[in-house]
């Protein structure tokens, strides 16, 4: 399903955690997000769909960091150096198809209240809606992502946020490619080299719980046992 | 594959069959005639409602695909059941992607530095 929950994750997630603490939050904004790199693996197995995600932001520029300085906003998470360091953020999606319908798509609630759908478009089209739930039982839609797959190799992925108005407050653009698990891995280690990602900020945070995640050492062996839960059998 | 032959009512039919679409009830109408009349004069037990689906399958399948949000449909079919490798779109989600991936504000700027506390109506930034 072309599971873009990143940005959704950190709306959401931002959302919570100013229910319960705000130290809690991790200010990723610190990063750029206008370019960044996505790790993604996926499978299916029955009627069920697996996807794991590493995502690699690059340092700031120096020129933002003092900006973010003057207005007294954080400028880094983790153990890095704003304007030296990158950072990863991990992201997890499992999803089952809980009602038959027309074509294999799947319904389900994301963090057990928030209503997605994934349906299929055509023979190379996927589009996977977020709604937020109303107090009134209806629901507002608040992210909308279609992903197309133009070759068995290339597919693209472009979301559009909306407010509880309906107002669109961001879209995303991911132009992703298919690799052999080599090349995967290499392009891991050279983006990690690029972006000099310390080892303990290296799939140390679950995006959308804004925790540590695993009990694992952060590192590059946790990035590679996060990925590769994709293809381990469903018990 | 989700579309059951037995659940097509008369019910189901007026409200999936779009209003172009006169030449399909006619036909179906018509289906249905004939298969009360043959269910009475060959005594099946059958539901009559099952005949015209045996005869008229072709029909069937196109009110199948005006139609995807009924319950009577999704009804039959075990979620369980469901091979999502069986359709294209998820055999391509299946493998190692690298991806490129870009943010844009509501105004088409690049997002240089994301600020999801201004994403919401209500601000969340601490007082």
């Amino acid at each position: 399903m072309a599971v873009q929950l990143e940005w959704f994750d950190i709306l959401i997630s931002s959302l919570i955690s100013q229910f319960s603490s705000y130290h809690s939050l991790f200010d990723y904004s610190a990063y750029p997000y206008s370019s960044y790199k996505g790790f993604i693996t996926g499978n299916v197995e029955g009627n069920a769909y697996r996807q794991r995600n590493v995502f690699m932001y690059p340092p700031s520029t120096e020129k933002d960091c003092r900006k973010r300085q003057s207005r007294n906003q954080s400028t880094i998470v983790g153990q890095g150096t704003c304007g030296i360091n990158g950072n990863s953020l991990v992201f997890s999606a499992d999803q089952n198809a809980t009602t038959c319908n027309d074509n294999a798509s799947l319904e389900g609630l994301y963090w057990g209240f928030i209503p997605t759908t994934t349906r299929l478009v055509g023979d190379n089209a996927l589009l996977y809606q977020v709604f937020y739930p109303l107090p009134d039982g209806s629901a507002s839609l608040i992210q909308s992502q279609l992903t197309t797959l133009t070759t068995g190799s290339l597919r693209t992925r472009t979301a559009q946020s909306f407010n509880q108005v309906g107002e669109a407050t961001s879209a995303s653009f991911y132009r992703e490619r298919k690799v052999s698990k080599d090349e995967f891995f290499k392009e891991l280690n050279n983006t990690i080299q690029s972006f000099n990602i310390l080892p303990s900020d290296l799939c140390y945070m679950d995006g959308f719980t804004k925790k540590k995640y695993g009990s694992s050492t952060p590192g590059y062996e946790q990035c590679i046992n996060h990925l590769q839960q994709s293809f381990e059998p469903l018990l | 594959m989700c579309c059951p032959e037995e659940t097509t009512t008369n019910a189901h039919l007026i409200t999936t069959v779009q209003p172009n679409d006169r030449s399909i009830i006619t036909i179906r109408s018509f289906s249905i005639v004939i298969s009360i009349l043959l269910a009475c004069i060959v005594g099946s037990d059958q539901d009559i409602y099952d005949l015209p689906q045996r005869f008229f399958g072709d029909i069937k399948d196109i009110s199948c695909q005006q139609d995807t949000s009924t319950s009577l449909q999704r009804d039959e079919c075990d979620p369980k059941d469901v091979v999502l490798a069986d359709h294209r779109q998820w055999r391509g989600e299946v493998g190692y992607w690298l991806g490129e991936l870009s943010l844009y504000q509501s105004d088409g700027s690049p997002n240089e530095s994301a600020d999801w506390r201004k994403l919401f109506l209500f601000d969340i930034t601490p007082n």
